[in-house]
C-alpha cells in the first residue's frame, strides 16, 4: 500500500509550491540514470552537473560493463547483479557495446604448479560460466600453449590460459544517451552549473538547491520535493552543501588511471599480475590500447584527477612481462577518475566493496535527501531504479520501472554502416565509428549532410569526427567547449592529440554558440594544454623531443590566442 | 678554413651560406627532417637588419629560400588568425598592402578547409575591423576529380602544377572579377610559383594562408635549401652524426657508418633538437661556461636558469604559470655573440633554441648568419 505524500513536502518556507518532484545532483551514470528513471515514471526531474556530463569516474572507468568476475570469490552478490544489469544494458543500447574477449595466460613455469594454476582458473571461470547467460556472454575456454601462442603471438611464452567473455562501453556515451532521453521526456538537465546549496527548511527537511551557472555567473533557485545526491566521489562535498557533516556520505575513494597506446597491439584483453599482485590489463581500444588501471586511495582534487609518472611505470612494469614489446607502441594520453568505493577500515583498496548503498538522510535530520554511495559502471542502471523506486515510494507514486526495456536513443534500431557510407559520402571507419556512437541517432546526423555535404568534412583525422556530429552534439547533447565535443566524440583523443583538429572544432563550437572565433581559438588552446599535460606522465625523450618540434608550428598558427585569458573562467571558486 | 655544419634547417643553412660567403670550404651534415622542413611558412622573431653585413647576407639568402622578408607584413593563418609577421614564403599571402581593400577567399570543399567559418575568423580579427578591411567568400570549382576532396595538401598543392591547370586557374580568377587579392588555402604549388605567376597573370595580389604541419611551406623550404646548397657547391652529407671529438688543431664529428669527418670548426646547428643533442654538465649559472657533450641519443636533463624542468613534453607539459612561459625555449648552450660555444673550442651554436626568444625562423636565420660568419674567421 502506498503511503500518501506528506503535505509538507509540497511547498517550500515561502509558502510556494515546489517546481519539481525530483532534483538530481550529478551528471555521471549513477545522476543521468535516475534522471532517466524517475522521468520514465512520471516524475518531473531537473538535473545540476557542475562540470560535464561523465567528467568524472564514469567517462574514466575502464569502460567495461562486465560481470565482475574479480568480485566472485568475495562479493558473489555484486557479480550476480552486475550480470543482469550487463544484460539489461545491452538491450536498451545495443549499439554502444561490444564484446571484449579476455585471455588470462598462466606464466608460471612449466610444472605441476602451473597445471595447478591452469586447473584453477579453469574451475573459476567454470563457476563465472553460470552467470554468462544473463549478460548474452560466451563460456570461457581452456587454451593449450599453442592455442596461446597462436592467438597472441605478442605474448611471453606461458603454460596456457583460459579467455573468457566481457561487454565494453563508452562510458561518456552511456550518460549522453542517458541525459538525452530523459531531456527529450521534459526533464531539465543543466551543465556546468555548481550546485552551491542543498536549501533546508526549518525542520531541517530539503527543499531545494540554489545553483551557479559557472559559464554565465548566474545563480538561481530550484525547488523540488526530493533530492539525490549521486555525485561519487563528491557525495561527501555535497552532502556538506546541506549542512551536514561530509561524514553522512562517507567513502573510501580509490583513484584509477588508464594509459592509451597509439596502436592496437592485441586482439584478446590480456590480464596480468602487477607487483603488488594485483591484476591489470592490456586491452584494445579500437584501434587503440588501453592499459589499466591503478586503485589506490585518493585525497587530490576531484576536478583535476592527473595520472602521475609512477602510476604509468607501475602498470607498463606489470604488462611489460606478460607483452614484451609493449613500450615500442607510443603513449598518447592517460586518463583518471575515482571510484566512489564505499567506505571501509584496515583493508586495501582492492577489496573494498563495490556494492552500492542508498543513504536516507532523513535519519541525520535532512528529511528528504538521499545520497547514492558506490556502485560500478556495469550496475549503474540498477542502483538506479532502487533509488527511483525509494522516490516512489516516498511520493506515493509513478508508474513501474522501464529503464530496462525502453531503449536508450539510438538503441532502438540498427543502421547499417554502409548505408551512411552509400548516402553520406562518409569513408567506412567514419561511418562505422558514427554508428557506433549515435545508433539510430546517425540517421539524423546523416540528414545534416544530406542538407550540407561540407558537414561531411572530417574535422578530426584519428578518430574520425565529422562536421556533422560535433554540430549535433552541440545543439543535441549539450555541448559547449572543445573538451565537451571531445568526451562525446572521442575527437581530439587519437595520435596528434588534438594538434590538427582543436582549432578548427574551436570555431564550430564558436560558431554554435554565438562566441567570437578568438574565442573557440582560445578555447581550443585550453583543449590542447589540457592533454599535454595528460599525456606528459606517460612520454618518454624520443616523444618528448618530437613534441617539442610541433611547438613552434603551433604558435604561428595560432599567435597569441594563447595567452588570451580564458574565455570561460569567471574566477570560479565554487 | 674548413667549416663543419651539422643539420640544414634554417640555421645550418644561413651558416653555410654565411661561411661560403667569407671564403671557407663547408660540408653539412643532415638526416632527417626538422622543424624547419614542419614549418608553417611565416618568419617570425626578431627585427631583422635592414643595413650592415647580415643584411646584404639576408637580401640574397631569403630570395634563395623563397621567402619574402618585410618589417610590416600581415599574414593570414590556416587557423584564421590574422596576425604580423616579418615575412613568410612568397605564396603566403601580404594582407598589409590590403589594408582597406576587398579580400577573396576561396572556398573550395574540402575536407581541411572549413571556407564559411574562416572567413568569419578573418573578417572579426583585430586587424581587418582597425584597418576596415573585407574579406569575400568566393566558391570556386576548383576540384577537378571529388577524390580531391581528401587528398593531403600536399597532393593538392602538386596539382595545380600540371602545365595547363595554373592558365586555367588565371582564367578562372579573371572571371570572378572583384576582389583586390585572392587567398588560398595552402595549395599553391609546391615546386613552381604559382602564387607569383597567378599574381602577375590575373592582375592582382593572389597567395595563401600559412601551411599546417608537413604542409606547402616545408617541402618548398627543402627543395630549394637543396639547389642553394648546390649552387654554393656545399658538399652534403646525408648521415646521421653520433658524437664529437676534439683534437690538435682540428675537429671530428664521428658519423653513425663509423665514418669520422674532420674540419677546423663544427656549427652546431641541430634546430629543434639542439635541447636533445647536447647535454649540459652542471647549469648554467652565469658567465661560467658549462661543459657539454653530444647525446644524440637519450635526453639529458633540461634546466633553464638552474631550474629544472620537470618531464618534458612541450609548451603545455609544464605549468605554465608556475614556471613562466618559453620554458623549453630558454634552454641552450651558453653561447657568445657569435655563435661560439663557451668551454668547448672550435665549435660554434646556431638555431633558434638559442637565446631568451621564442623559438623562431628569423632567430634560426639571424643565429645561423652569425655562427657562419664567426666560424669562417675562426682562430685558434
Amino acid at each position: 500500500m502506498l503511503v500518501s505524500a506528506s503535505p509538507s513536502l509540497e511547498r517550500d518556507p515561502r509558502g510556494l509550491e515546489v517546481e519539481r518532484d525530483v532534483i538530481v545532483i550529478g551528471g555521471g551514470v549513477n545522476g543521468v540514470g535516475v534522471l532517466r528513471d524517475a522521468t520514465l515514471r512520471g516524475f518531473s526531474v531537473s538535473l545540476f552537473e557542475r562540470n560535464d556530463l561523465a567528467f568524472g569516474a564514469s567517462g574514466n572507468s575502464s569502460g567495461m560493463i562486465h560481470g565482475g568476475p574479480r568480485y566472485l570469490s568475495y562479493d558473489p552478490d555484486v557479480t550476480y547483479s552486475s550480470c543482469l544489469d550487463s544484460g539489461h544494458i545491452q538491450g536498451v543500447a545495443p549499439h554502444l557495446l561490444f564484446r571484449i574477449p579476455f585471455l588470462m595466460p598462466v606464466f608460471e613455469p612449466a610444472g605441476l604448479k602451473a597445471k595447478a594454476t591452469l586447473a584453477a582458473y579453469d574451475g573459476f571461470f567454470t563457476l563465472y560460466d553460470k552467470y554468462q547467460p544473463l549478460k548474452a556472454g560466451k563460456p570461457h575456454a581452456r587454451l593449450s600453449v599453442d592455442d596461446v601462442r597462436t592467438l597472441e603471438p605478442g605474448l611471453a611464452p606461458t603454460q596456457g590460459g583460459v579467455s573468457f567473455d566481457e561487454w565494453g562501453i563508452d562510458g561518456a556515451r552511456l550518460c549522453v544517451a542517458n541525459a538525452r532521453d530523459a531531456l527529450e521526456r521534459g526533464a531539465e538537465v543543466r551543465v556546468h552549473t555548481t550546485v552551491l546549496e542543498v536549501l533546508r527548511r526549518e525542520d531541517g527537511s530539503a527543499y531545494g538547491v540554489r545553483y551557479r551557472d559557472r559559464r554565465s555567473g548566474e545563480v538561481g533557485v530550484r525547488t523540488a520535493r526530493l533530492i539525490v545526491n549521486a555525485t561519487g566521489a563528491w557525495a561527501p562535498l555535497t552532502a556538506s552543501l546541506s549542512g551536514l557533516a561530509p561524514e553522512a556520505a562517507r567513502l573510501r575513494p580509490g583513484k584509477g588511471i588508464h594509459v592509451f597506446l597509439d596502436r592496437r597491439v592485441t586482439n584478446y584483453a590480456i590480464v596480468a599480475k602487477a607487483i603488488d599482485g594485483r591484476q591489470v590489463f592490456l586491452m584494445p581500444w579500437q584501434n587503440l590500447s588501453v592499459l589499466g588501471t591503478t586503485d589506490d586511495d585518493y585525497y587530490g582534487d576531484l576536478d583535476d584527477v592527473l595520472a602521475t609518472g609512477d602510476e604509468v611505470r607501475y602498470l607498463f612494469q606489470a604488462v611489460e612481462r606478460v607483452f614484451p614489446s609493449i613500450r615500442e607502441a607510443r603513449a598518447i594520453g592517460t586518463w583518471g577518475g575515482v571510484r566512489p568505493t564505499l567506505w571501509g577500515w584496515g583493508m586495501n583498496e582492492d577489496r573494498l566493496s563495490r556494492e552500492h548503498d542508498i543513504l536516507d538522510h532523513g535519519k541525520d535530520g535532512a528529511a528528504g535527501l538521499y545520497s547514492m554511495v558506490g556502485g560500478k559502471l556495469a550496475s549503474y542502471r540498477l542502483f538506479s531504479e532502487e533509488m527511483t523506486d525509494v522516490i516512489a515510494r516516498k511520493l506515493g507514486r509513478g508508474s513501474p520501472c522501464q529503464s530496462h526495456t525502453l531503449a536508450l536513443p539510438g538503441g532502438d534500431e540498427a543502421v547499417d554502416p554502409m548505408r551512411l557510407v552509400l548516402e553520406g559520402g562518409m569513408e567506412a571507419v567514419t561511418a562505422t565509428r558514427l554508428e557506433y556512437r549515435h545508433g539510430s541517432r546517425s540517421l539524423r546526423i546523416l540528414d545534416r549532410m544530406r542538407r550540407d555535404p561540407r558537414e561531411a568534412a572530417v574535422v578530426c583525422a584519428c578518430e574520425p569526427v565529422t562536421v556533422a556530429e560535433v554540430r549535433y552534439v552541440i545543439d543535441q547533447e549539450l555541448a559547449t567547449s572543445v573538451e565537451d565535443v571531445s568526451r562525446r566524440t572521442r575527437l581530439g583523443l587519437g595520435a596528434c592529440g588534438g594538434m590538427r583538429c582543436a582549432a578548427r572544432c574551436g570555431r564550430i563550437v564558436a560558431d554554435a554558440t554565438g562566441k567570437s572565433p578568438a574565442q573557440g581559438l582560445a578555447m581550443a588552446m585550453r583543449f590542447l594544454r589540457a592533454a599535454a599535460r595528460r599525456r606528459s606522465a606517460a612520454i618518454g625523450a624520443t616523444q618528448a623531443r618530437a613534441e617539442a618540434l610541433a611547438l613552434a608550428s603551433l604558435r604561428a598558427e595560432l599567435g597569441d590566442v594563447a595567452d588570451e585569458p580564458d574565455a570561460d573562467s569567471r574566477g570560479d571558486e565554487l | 678554413m674548413n667549416v663543419l655544419v651539422l643539420g640544414a634547417g634554417f640555421a645550418g643553412v644561413a651558416a653555410a651560406f654565411a661561411a661560403r660567403r667569407a671564403g671557407a670550404s663547408v660540408s653539412v651534415v643532415q638526416a632527417g627532417a626538422g622543424a624547419s622542413a614542419l614549418y608553417a611558412g611565416s618568419v617570425d622573431g626578431p627585427v631583422l637588419p635592414e643595413s650592415g653585413p647580415q643584411a646584404a647576407l639576408l637580401r640574397e639568402l631569403a630570395p634563395a629560400l623563397g621567402l619574402r622578408l618585410g618589417p610590416t607584413s600581415v599574414i593570414a593563418t590556416r587557423e584564421g588568425v590574422v596576425r604580423p609577421s616579418r615575412g613568410a614564403d612568397a605564396a603566403v599571402l601580404d594582407l598589409a598592402p590590403l589594408a582597406g581593400k576587398m579580400i577573396g577567399v576561396v572556398d573550395v570543399p574540402r575536407d581541411d578547409w572549413d571556407g564559411p567559418l574562416l572567413l568569419r575568423s578573418f573578417a572579426e580579427s583585430a586587424w581587418a575591423r582597425s584597418t576596415g578591411t573585407r574579406f569575400e567568400l568566393v566558391p570556386l570549382e576548383l576540384l577537378e576529380k571529388s577524390f580531391l576532396r581528401r587528398v593531403s595538401p600536399f597532393d593538392f598543392a602538386s596539382s595545380f602544377e600540371r602545365a595547363e591547370r595554373p592558365a586555367w586557374l588565371c582564367e578562372v580568377l579573371k572571371h570572378h572579377a572583384g576582389p583586390d587579392a585572392w587567398l588560398f588555402g595552402p595549395w599553391l604549388g609546391v615546386k613552381r610559383e604559382l602564387g607569383r605567376e597567378l599574381t602577375a597573370s590575373v592582375g592582382v595580389p593572389v597567395g595563401e594562408v600559412t601551411s599546417p604541419p608537413g604542409g606547402v611551406a616545408g617541402a618548398r623550404f627543402e627543395a630549394r635549401r637543396d639547389s642553394l646548397l648546390r649552387s654554393l657547391q656545399v658538399d652534403i652529407v646525408a648521415e646521421r652524426a653520433t658524437g664529437v671529438r676534439q683534437a690538435a688543431g682540428s675537429i671530428a664529428l664521428e658519423l653513425e657508418g663509423g665514418r669520422a669527418l674532420t674540419a677546423d670548426v663544427l656549427v652546431l646547428a641541430t634546430g629543434g633538437f639542439v635541447s636533445g643533442a647536447v647535454r649540459l654538465s652542471g647549469a648554467l649559472s652565469g658567465a661560467q661556461p658549462a661543459g657539454f657533450g653530444l647525446a644524440l641519443t637519450g635526453l639529458p636533463p633540461i634546466q633553464a636558469r638552474g631550474e629544472p624542468g620537470g618531464p618534458v613534453s612541450s609548451l603545455f607539459g609544464v605549468d605554465l604559470a608556475a614556471r613562466g612561459r618559453h620554458l623549453l625555449e630558454r634552454v641552450g648552450l651558453a653561447v657568445s655573440g657569435q655563435g661560439e660555444v663557451q668551454g668547448a673550442a672550435r665549435v660554434f651554436a646556431a638555431g633558434d633554441l638559442l637565446g631568451p626568444e621564442p623559438p623562431s625562423v628569423g632567430h634560426a636565420l639571424l643565429s645561423g648568419l652569425a655562427a657562419g660568419a664567426a666560424s669562417a674567421h675562426f682562430s685558434s
